[in-house]
């Protein structure tokens, strides 16, 4: 599994709309569509102790992202449903396109780990990976994943998608927000607008960002300075750290996992392209909050 | 908040009050700046000591709570002395 990197994939993904997209998909539905993978089943995952009893699942691995299982909720079929779910309720075409492109990311960059992803579920239940590095969620929680993670490969993951954002730091500008976020989501940015000041709806937008950077350092922090175990280190090699087991759930060639994964890409812009139709010709103007 | 020309404009420099409506005329882009690294300091500082606090859920809340109540509270503190002040 991947961690900062998810939250920092949502500020690259919208600083690289294509232009007749911007100001149209809910950043927003972004982040949700981002969180709703693991949300769905990571509580279950790391499970929790009462009483001296864990409860969770007896291996974790196979239930976040196996079938039978949660494993579908990092998949094609997954995200079109819950679109096509909030496009029945809603009508809005930005936060539809909006989940689609948050889930697709979140599936996209979990065939990193050794355990990978159903990306193409209901067609087949076969999990995606690339291997990059070793899937270390275990019932002993959460510590030792971050631990494994912050070691390895995952902690360049996290970094190239925090250098990607970066390169485009107007993303988190406040005239960005006004111009290009409010506009794309203006019932619930108003909304908020009514309860809280500008400065704190700002802070909101900007939350996601600074919530990725600052688990990133303190995990890493935490594992390499405050708390060194000097037999789990770094390991950059390929599906490390090679200190704990990496779990798989496929054979399938790496090759096979990334032309999947860019067949699902295609298939996600494509209905995005669909769900959003041509541009409007007629600008009138982004909406305000004080609209 | 406005769109149009008023967009176009450049923001405030660092010391400039933001010029936000709802902010104090105290406030600059640069005491804002320093709530965004205290934010960040205090959530790392507390967060590896008390793991639980770094999730998704308190993450956010952390920052949005500094930067929404930290200006309330030093309005507050401010105002009784500018307030006795000729």
């Amino acid at each position: 599994m991947s961690w900062a990197a998810h939250q920092f994939e949502t500020y690259a993904i919208q600083a690289h709309l294509p232009k007749r997209w911007a100001g149209r998909i809910s950043y927003l539905a972004i982040v949700v569509g981002d969180q709703i993978p693991d949300f769905v089943a990571k509580f279950w995952v790391y499970g929790f102790n009462i009483g001296g009893r864990h409860y969770g699942a007896a291996e974790p691995f196979k239930f976040h992202r196996g079938w039978p299982g949660a494993g579908f909720t990092h998949s094609l079929g997954f995200a079109l449903l819950l679109a096509g779910l909030v496009w029945w309720f809603t009508r809005s075409r930005g936060w539809t396109a909006g989940l689609l492109l948050g889930m697709a990311a979140h599936s996209i960059t979990d065939i990193n780990d050794s355990v990978g992803t159903m990306l193409a579920f209901p067609f087949s239940t076969e999990n995606f990976s690339v291997g990059t590095w070793a899937y270390a969620a275990t019932p002993g929680g959460k510590y030792l994943d971050a631990r494994a993670y912050y070691s390895s490969f995952g902690f360049v993951m996290d970094a190239i998608w925090l250098v990607i954002l970066l390169m485009t730091p107007k993303v988190l500008s406040e005239r960005y927000w006004r111009d290009v976020i409010v506009p794309a989501d203006a019932k619930v940015w108003t909304w908020l607008g009514r309860r809280f000041p500008e400065r704190a709806l700002l802070a909101v937008y900007r939350a996601t960002f600074f919530y990725g950077l600052t688990r990133m350092i303190a995990w890493t922090g935490w594992a390499h300075l405050l708390d060194p175990d000097p037999l789990r280190g770094w390991d950059l090699t390929w599906t490390g750290p090679d200190w704990i087991p990496a779990f798989t759930l496929s054979d399938l060639s790496p090759w096979v996992a990334l032309a999947v994964a860019l067949a699902f890409a295609a298939a996600i812009v494509v209905s995005v392209g669909r769900i959003l139709g041509p541009a409007p010709e007629d600008d009138v103007g982004p909406a305000t909050l004080a609209d | 908040m406005t769109s149009g020309a008023e967009d176009t404009a450049p923001l405030p420099g660092l010391g400039e009050p933001t010029g936000r409506p709802g902010d104090p005329a105290w406030y600059t882009r640069r005491f804002e700046l320093v709530l965004y690294v205290l934010a960040g300091a205090t959530y790392i500082g507390f967060g590896v000591f008390h793991k639980w606090l770094l999730n998704w859920v308190v993450g956010p809340i952390w920052l949005v709570t500094w930067i929404w109540a930290v200006p309330i509270v030093v309005d507050r503190l401010r105002r009784p002395s500018t307030g006795a002040s000729p």
